[in-house]
């Protein structure tokens, strides 16, 4: 998961910064003495006069030309360790009693990695394949006997197909493969294959402001423990549709990067005893970045949960709040 | 070809033109909508620049530069620079002092004249092939700037550019009224360069005085070697060691 929210925010921070150069924009730059100079310039002008340079570097209405390097094929690689340490006010997502006892501090570690497998440019759009995986252990912090047997590993692995449109919209298709075991006895609880298709556009309201509206559409094809089968013994009852937008913000202040979040999901389940059942989902969230050096980030995070469902015993609130660390390297 | 010869559709600051087959001493001031012939030798003053319009092509002349359309579908350019945009596929010949290649294909191409007769071509993005007037020809690719030199035209070192910054500081590009057509993928171009963006040379390519030298003015503490006159492509970059990555940021 982790390793796909880099590149799907990889890809989002990288549109925005594209695509934010709008019509807009443009005509806001008529005046040519406001046109960007951009500070590198300035430097190469200032190197160049003291060395008796004749002709002004920014004379030319060109723009200023600065040699790159690129990859030849555009296959990038990255992995990444994320430490997160958070509070959770209902980790089991239960509307009973159990609900105020179980709050605990949560310490997840991950260790992810991929690779993008191309650049693939289709004249009105521009295709990046990705693959990658992680693996999480999670702990739960509080001393209790039944939250600690909860304790598990958990792995995902995707394969995710991005179309970047020139207009600034970009779509996405992909499966993602996740299953859950537990640390004491490597039980596996859960495991699910998520294909899923979505739609992303971002704009730039200014160079510090950016948004991203995300619309998606994905089916849980998941099995249970055993142990928590239906009544009928099957495992298929957790299998559900899911409709989801999502807005968020993009903020810099300062070092700091402020994303407020609103998502909200729409489930709907076919099998089982969950058959009539179907789940509203509001999620909001803020995280604050600041990214010690170019692999270093530090994160704090907060977010609300509220899941109405049409059978009450699934609805719930959950809390959490903390902070993490991330290592990220890319080649 | 372009089937009709450019007009006028903005003009900024001080623009003149000469007519070379009526009174070449005359010096007249430029008027919007003006149609501009064969003959016709247009010049822009510090900080001046117009915009032109054929059928299927729009053309931008910077400022300090002088420039005529001899032929339908050819630029001339003596000085300055040029912005060549199409969404359509035509044959563009382009030519300076002393040089002259042809391009077949679509885009946003800017060309900008060098002080030794050749021309700097930069596809911003661009969808076709450059050939020259010795018989040479490449395939274009967006934001990777070929120098035409010499006549017969050769093709000169190549370099990949930073387009984000190109863009950000370009005034072919940002200084006119309205948005090239061609934005959408001038945005694609950038975003694939991002993506593949393997680092950055601390330096900025300026003219060409003579056909063996080329001006670049290094900036930042890693000066690459080579600075203030050509670099090979891929020798320098400031490309960072592994474990600084890790270290704090100056």
């Amino acid at each position: 998961m982790k390793s796909l929210s880099i590149v799907i925010s990889g890809g989002l921070f990288l549109t925005s910064l594209v695509f934010g150069q709008n019509a807009a924009n443009t005509s806001r730059r008529i005046d040519s003495s406001k046109a960007v100079e951009p500070q590198a310039l300035q430097v190469a002008k200032q190197n160049k006069s003291k060395k008796g340079g004749s002709k002004d570097l920014s004379e030319s209405d060109t723009g200023a030309q600065r040699p790159i390097l690129l990859k030849t094929k555009g296959i990038s690689a990255f992995f990444g360790y994320d430490s997160k340490y958070y509070y959770q006010s209902n980790p089991f997502a239960t509307t009973g009693v159990l609900k105020s006892e179980i709050a605990t501090g949560v310490w997840r570690n991950t260790f992810y990695g991929g690779a993008g497998l191309g650049v693939y440019d289709m004249d009105s759009y521009v295709l990046t394949p990705y693959i990658g995986g992680s693996w999480s252990v999670v702990d739960y912090l509080k001393s209790d006997t039944l939250l600690e047997a909860q304790n598990y590993n958990s792995t995902s692995a995707y394969a995710l197909l991005l179309a970047q449109f020139g207009n600034g919209w970009s779509a996405k298709a992909g499966v993602r493969y996740g299953n859950d075991r537990t640390s004491e006895n490597d039980q596996e609880v859960f495991k699910e294959f998520y294909p899923s298709i979505g739609i992303m556009k971002t704009d730039s309201f200014s160079d510090s402001l950016r948004s991203s509206l995300e619309v998606g559409l994905g089916y849980h094809n998941n099995s249970v423990d055993p142990l928590f089968a239906d009544d009928n013994g099957k495992d298929d009852s957790k299998r559900n549709w899911d409709i989801s937008a999502s807005y968020s913000l993009e903020k810099t202040i300062s070092v700091f990067t402020i994303t407020p979040k609103y998502k909200l999901t729409y489930r709907d389940y076919k099998n089982g005893s969950n058959k009539d059942r179907d789940d509203l989902v509001h999620e909001l969230s803020a995280t604050a970045n600041y990214s010690v050096t170019e692999s270093l980030m530090l994160k704090l995070s907060y977010g609300y949960t509220n899941q109405d469902a049409s059978i009450d015993t699934f609805d719930y609130e959950n809390y959490d709040a903390g902070g993490s660390l991330t290592l990220n390297a890319r080649f | 070809m372009c089937a009709e010869t450019p007009q006028i559709s903005y003009s900024f600051g001080t623009m003149e033109f000469i007519s070379e087959d009526i009174n070449a001493s005359e010096v007249k001031s430029l008027q919007k909508d003006q149609q501009i012939r064969p003959t016709t030798l247009l010049a822009s003053g510090k900080g001046s620049r117009c915009e032109l319009k054929t059928k299927n092509a729009l053309w931008r002349l910077g400022s300090l530069s002088f420039a005529k359309w001899p032929h339908t579908g050819e630029l001339w350019l003596h000085s300055g620079s040029a912005l060549y945009c199409s969404e359509e596929n035509n044959t563009v010949v382009f030519s300076s002092r002393n040089s002259k290649a042809t391009f077949q294909g679509k885009g946003t191409i800017i060309v900008e004249a060098l002080h030794n007769g050749g021309f700097k071509f930069i596809p911003v993005e661009a969808l076709g092939t450059l050939t020259t007037t010795r018989g040479d020809t490449q395939k274009v690719q967006d934001g990777r700037m070929l120098l035409v030199l010499s006549s017969p035209s050769y093709f000169g070192d190549a370099y990949d550019l930073d387009l984000m910054l190109l863009l950000r500081s370009s005034r072919l590009i940002n200084s006119y009224p309205e948005p090239l057509p061609t934005f959408n993928q001038i945005g694609l171009a950038i975003y694939v360069q991002q993506l593949k963006l393997k680092g950055k040379y601390d330096a900025l390519i300026g003219n060409a005085p003579t056909i063996e030298k080329l001006e670049v003015w290094a900036f930042g503490k890693n000066k690459p070697k080579g600075s203030k006159e050509l670099i090979p492509q891929r020798k320098t970059t400031n490309k960072k060691r592994f474990w600084n990555r890790f270290l704090p940021i100056d």
